[in-house]
């Protein structure tokens, strides 16, 4: 996994404020995050690769840095339900998971969504088995695109640190549920330089959480009881003009994070030359390889630019038409594949584009699934692969694999 | 029987739960005791069913549906959210039905005992899956009738003792109780009130529907249960300190048994099994109470 | 923007925003519970319907004086029925069914030993009645007319008031200075009595008839019936009245050393009780069996404690004698067979089973029947009326031993309060009522309406809430005390004894507000204001709060 990764921020080269710069994985990255949005409520169960997320926060816990109840839960399945319940009784709170223990909590997402509660979970990506596998997968998150969570895909230490303060801003503005995702290991174990915002600061940005609807018995209601059909649509429908505003409640919020922390994110992040004549497409740290490969080919007559997906749920479908509008090839680099339903990203890209007039040529790439990593090797070969053919894939091409 | 209570009603009447329902005659009482600075952690079963139908609901404290697995960890989940914020007087309340107790609902309950987690848990048991139609829990008892052990297939296995379970994860206070003995239950409930730390109550809560008897004779089972020492009341304190609620002197098991209908395929040998086992259990529970009365003696 | 997030600061979510009392579950259930309180079965088997239960939780709250006043209203002498009643409302107990039947009548005589404020004479509205006899049914008649407002003239053909109460029941079992005082409690109201004056000798009933607006002819049955055998006219046969009379008067009677009663009634253990402690020899002869013996049990137990021996199946057929002196009576010994007319066995007699008892004295006591010959020749009795020939005689009205029911002293009392009532209906309206309109006299003059239905049984009640408690029963002297004396052979209970007797009344029919309804019920329905009331627009109908009262005093209905 030697390989270089340089990010190319918008704006500004500088790491910008006051904070205080420290070579952090991933996981701890995301464990500075929640300390500075003074979360007060943890209910977290350890499985690779996220457990040290906990793991330090714990420690912080015990040594007062961090005021906050820590619940030793029994499985994933309680945490959610941990961490729903005591968000409905008005706490900022936190979990992490990842794979199996994102799986078994499936009902209980559901459950924290259709509550509205703004919880914010920390997902390090990593394989679903069967059979066992510990490395790094996007399935897993992706197959929770239904639950109704915002979902946050990462692709530096500094964005899965940043990323977790923005949301609680955004889920409290939404009152929804937000996923922030780091590549297993890639991310969450591997060391970079991290600038750690100011608490103050980060106080301005994110104020303590005040709910307008709490579990309070000054003012007792009974929630999540039985509902009939147009009531329950009504709230299906309620939510998903929360999801609908999301796009711009997220680009709010990035907005005010650049003024008072000089850095920020696109809900989908472009790189590359003007009027490329490929676009590739991805989500997590594979960008930064990517990156890696666009530079060296800069001066190549044929051009290459690379689409980050930031936001993958909501979907920025209007964002991705808008930049692939008169875009001929397109090819969708997918980390994270369902059996039966092939690349999940691709199956995405191709609901945003359609009704498009002149649609770009899709080539659905499958790559970097159970762990597989994807070199500039393997980058410069789907590259080939696309520019070379003439109509798009109709099929998956697997890339990496012995066929 | 007069009983010092709070006048105030925590629930509503025009309540969708069935006629001659033994659990509200119970929950009423610990709502009572409890009192509105309360917050309750309700899942599927009968009182999730019955919670209300949206906007309507027959609950007048602050309560919150989780889903059926959970109610341990909900009510973990609220007293953490709470005590955070300096609201630590506040009752925090799980109330979950023989399923959610003894089954599904029997890991999250183990770890937040383990944990000692500071709130009431109150099971109500009326020994099945009694809102989806009467199926059988691992609190049914043997020989009973239901929708899943039908005659040819009855239940053979005991029911699973769970307060002897609770008693033994060493948590403050563990009761059980029944609704045909209100003052004992409104005794066990203060008492759980002012005590800090994981507390559990077991209360058993007779079913017309489930149980095929006649709805006015609901209090009159929950009596039986507890006459015939099917179901002993009896406290735990750490684990360590037994103290029997009653003795009721000796009832044939039979005249449990032979007034409800879910048992009207037992034949009179296996009451007479069943009748040697209670009496067996009895013993046990008496000789625990005296070994250790007599070692906290010495 | 701003306004834009103003729109999610509350999302729509499922969240109670009212409660359910909208949803008329009322509607679900076939059964409507209710509170009626009804008849105790003790209250409705005593033939003056004394309110037993109200009585008993007036005990239960310390209130004797509210105790004795109300069981007073039916009955006026307490001092009296509290030692010689043979207490119908203790067969009729529920809790002999539990435990023991509560002691009823010793816990009335308990009562009558606390004074009472002196009754003062009422106004009167200018009607007089005159009263014929003294017993328990003219005393009893006089009393309730006295109250209704009647001007009374109380006609005793005897030196003193009493009747049977006086000369035919013995002192141990009613003492005179009690008799006294309770007759004194009523004479207060206002009410002449004129004794020494026998009718038909010292008046004339033409003249009683013309001076009153009405009559009560209560004059008992004091003709003894013979025992029809040869031998019957010798000395040392007596009538057992005429022997009880004698004693009662402080006479002394010609009594032998070896005395024979023949009859198996109160006044056959009466006599031999009595002569027992005159220093005879008793015993008395039955010709049926145990169970046939109208006496009260409890006398004959306490008989055969004094050593009175009992000879069943024994028939007398002739008397022997020796210079007119009666030396013994021959017998025979009898089988019972098939029941007669009044559903008693038949005794027939084993042929040559005869055999001697010897005896100086035969005590007769084989029954009673009344002598009207003091009024008109042609007199006759028909039901509750007096006949001339066949005219009914309209302003006379009769009561006690000359009806037919039981001879006992609460049936006499009744008898009276009904005449009472009957007189009371005829001197205002004009109304002759065969039958006494109502049985209780004061829902009588409130003109209330009485408790109709069958009384509380034991399966009304729910026993889980009582416990196991013997009955407390009077100390009783043993017989060695009993010996050569009248006094009282028991003593009244102490107040904690019948304090904690009270307690043991279930109060059938009777809501004590226990409050286990409103605590049992699953739909939280009951209410408990003054009364039980249930909210039916949510009642389902489960009927746990009629179960699960423990005095039957809810009850259930179908619902229309």
């Amino acid at each position: 996994m030697l390989h270089l990764r340089r990010r190319v921020p918008k704006g500004s080269n500088d790491l910008g404020g006051k904070g205080l710069k420290k070579i952090l994985t991933g996981n701890m990255a995301v464990s500075y995050g929640v300390m500075l949005s003074r979360v007060e409520v943890i209910a977290a169960y350890p499985i690779t690769p996220q457990t040290p997320i906990v793991e330090k926060l714990s420690e912080w816990i015990a040594e007062g840095n961090l005021q906050a109840k820590f619940i030793h839960v029994e499985s994933e399945h309680s945490a959610m339900a941990s961490v729903a319940a005591a968000s409905m009784a008005g706490a900022r709170t936190f979990t992490a998971t990842s794979s199996q223990g994102l799986a078994l909590m499936h009902e209980v997402l559901h459950w924290a969504s259709g509550s509205r509660l703004p919880i914010v979970m920390a997902n390090a990506n990593r394989a679903l088995g069967a059979p066992w596998n510990l490395w790094n997968d996007q399935t897993d998150s992706l197959a929770q695109r239904d639950t109704g969570w915002l979902q946050i895909y990462c692709e530096t230490n500094q964005e899965c640190l940043d990323s977790v303060i923005q949301a609680y801003k955004i889920a409290e503005t939404l009152s929804l549920p937000v996923m922030i995702v780091l590549d297993g290991f890639f991310l969450s174990h591997t060391e970079e330089p991290v600038e750690i915002p100011d608490q103050e600061l980060v106080d301005q940005f994110l104020p303590r959480r005040e709910a307008a609807i709490q579990l309070d018995p000054q003012h007792p209601h009974v929630f999540n009881i039985i509902t009939p059909p147009q009531a329950f649509t009504k709230m299906r429908q309620d939510g998903q003009k929360a999801m609908d505003m999301a796009p711009m409640i997220a680009a709010e919020a990035d907005t005010e994070f650049r003024k008072i922390f000089r850095r920020g994110y696109d809900l989908v992040e472009m790189t590359g030359p003007e009027n490329p004549d490929l676009i590739l497409i991805t989500m997590g740290s594979a960008a930064s390889t990517i990156r890696e490969v666009l530079g060296e080919r800069q001066h190549e007559e044929t051009r290459v630019g690379l689409m980050r997906i930031r936001m993958f749920r909501p979907f920025p479908s209007e964002i991705v038409r808008r930049i692939l509008q008169g875009i001929k090839k397109v090819a969708v680099i997918d980390r994270g594949f369902a059996i039966g339903t092939g690349g999940v990203l691709s199956q995405e890209l191709k609901a945003a584009l359609f009704g498009m007039d002149a649609p770009p040529s899709l080539y659905q790439f499958v790559t970097g699934v159970g762990g597989m990593d994807i070199t500039p090797g393997l980058i410069k070969e789907m590259i080939n692969i696309c520019l070379r053919s003439q109509e798009s894939s109709k099929e998956i091409i697997w890339i990496g694999a012995d066929q | 029987m007069k009983i010092d209570l709070e006048q105030k009603e925590f629930l509503y009447p025009g309540h969708g739960f069935c006629p001659g329902c033994g659990f509200t005659i119970g929950l009423r009482l610990v709502l009572k005791v409890l009192g509105e600075n309360t917050v309750a952690a309700i899942t599927a079963g009968c009182l999730g069913t019955n919670s209300g139908t949206f906007p309507y609901s027959p609950i007048r404290i602050a309560a919150y549906n989780t889903v059926f697995e959970s109610a341990a960890a909900a009510a973990s989940g609220i007293r953490a959210a709470l005590d955070v914020r300096g609201k630590e007087d506040i009752n925090v309340l799980a109330i979950a039905g023989d399923g959610g107790t003894f089954d599904i609902g029997l890991q999250a309950l183990s770890a937040a005992a383990e944990r000692n987690e500071n709130f009431i848990f109150l099971c109500y048991d009326n020994e099945g899956y009694m809102n989806t139609g009467i199926q059988k829990s691992s609190a049914t008892p043997r020989g009973a009738w239901t929708t899943t052990t039908p005659q040819g297939m009855l239940k053979q296995r005991p029911k699973k003792n769970l307060p002897e379970m609770m008693a033994l994860h060493r948590i403050p206070y563990m009761a059980t109780a029944s609704i045909a003995y209100p003052q004992d239950l409104v005794r066990k409930v203060e008492k759980a009130r002012a005590i800090k730390g994981f507390r559990f109550l077991h209360l058993l809560t007779s079913c017309p529907s489930g149980w095929k008897f006649s709805p006015d004779q609901t209090v009159k089972m929950a009596r039986l249960a507890v006459e015939t020492r099917i179901f002993p009341l009896y406290e735990v304190t750490d684990g360590e300190i037994y103290e029997l609620s009653l003795d009721p002197g000796y009832h044939l098991v039979k005249d449990y048994i032979r007034v409800q209908g879910r048992f009207q395929y037992l034949a009179d040998q296996e009451i007479d099994e069943i009748q040697k086992e209670v009496d067996r259990s009895w013993n046990r529970l008496l000789e625990k109470i005296s070994s250790l009365a007599e070692k906290a003696g010495a | 923007m701003a306004a834009n997030r103003s729109r999610f600061q509350i999302p729509f979510i499922s969240m109670s925003q009212e409660g359910t009392l909208d949803q008329k579950t009322g509607m679900w259930g076939r059964m409507r519970p209710f509170l009626l309180e009804r008849l105790a079965p003790c209250q409705k088997g005593c033939p003056a319907g004394i309110p037993i239960p109200k009585a008993l939780k007036y005990l239960q709250e310390k209130e004797f004086d509210e105790a004795i006043r109300c069981i007073r209203e039916e009955n006026p002498f307490p001092g009296i029925t509290g030692r010689v009643c043979f207490h119908p409302c203790e067969e009729n107990c529920n809790r002999k069914y539990f435990d023991q039947a509560v002691s009823i009548r010793s816990l009335e005589r308990f009562f009558s030993q606390f004074p009472l404020p002196k009754s003062q004479p009422r106004e009167t509205n200018g009607k007089n009645v005159a009263v014929i006899g003294s017993g328990p049914a003219g005393l009893s008649c006089s009393y309730y007319l006295a109250l209704f407002g009647y001007r009374i003239i109380l006609l005793e053909a005897e030196k003193k008031l009493g009747g049977m109460l006086r000369f035919g029941i013995p002192r141990y079992r009613l003492p005179g200075d009690i008799l006294d005082r309770e007759i004194e409690n009523l004479l207060s109201l206002g009410i002449e009595p004129i004794t020494d004056k026998r009718i038909g000798k010292d008046l004339l009933f033409e003249q009683v008839y013309q001076d009153h607006d009405a009559v009560f002819i209560a004059t008992g049955a004091w003709n003894s019936l013979k025992i029809d055998i040869p031998g019957e006219e010798s000395f040392g046969i007596v009538p057992a009245l005429d022997l009880l009379k004698e004693i009662n008067r402080g006479k002394k009677p010609i009594l032998g050393k070896n005395v024979l009663v023949i009859g198996g009634g109160n006044s056959a253990l009466d006599a031999a009780r009595v002569s027992l402690r005159m220093g005879s020899q008793v015993r008395i002869l039955y010709r049926r069996s145990r169970q046939e013996m109208p006496a009260f049990p409890e006398e004959v137990e306490e008989a055969e404690e004094e050593g009175i021996n009992i000879l069943y199946l024994t028939s007398p057929v002739g008397i022997r004698t020796r210079d007119g002196k009666m030396t013994g009576l021959e017998c025979l010994r009898n089988r019972l067979t098939e029941p007669g007319k009044d559903g008693r066995a038949i005794p027939v007699a084993i042929p040559n089973s005869n055999h001697l008892l010897e005896a100086d004295t035969l005590v007769t006591a084989v029954g009673e029947s009344p002598d009207l010959s003091f009024l008109y020749p042609e007199v006759r009795l028909k039901g509750e009326e007096i006949e001339i020939g066949t005219k009914v005689l309209e302003k006379v009205f009769i009561g006690g031993d000359l009806l037919p029911q039981p001879r006992t002293v609460i049936h006499a009392i009744q008898s009276g309060k009904e005449g009472a009532m009957r007189i009371d209906q005829y001197l205002r309206y004009g109304k002759r009522f065969e039958k006494a309109p109502w049985t209780s006299v004061s829902a009588y003059q409130r003109s209330e309406a009485e408790a109709q239905g069958p009384a509380v049984r034991f399966e009304d009640l729910n026993m889980s809430y009582f416990d196991h408690q013997d009955r407390a029963d009077q100390m009783k002297f043993p017989p060695y005390r009993r010996k050569g004396n009248f006094a009282e052979i028991s003593q009244t209970l102490t107040e904690g004894e019948a304090a904690r007797e009270g307690n043991r009344c279930f109060q059938c029919g009777v809501c004590t507000v226990c409050e286990n309804c409103y605590i049992f019920c699953p739909d939280f329905v009951v209410s408990i204001g003054e009364k039980v009331t249930i909210d039916y627009e949510h009642c389902k109908g489960c009927c746990i709060c009629v179960e699960e009262c423990p005095r039957g005093a809810m009850t259930s209905e179908v619902k229309v």
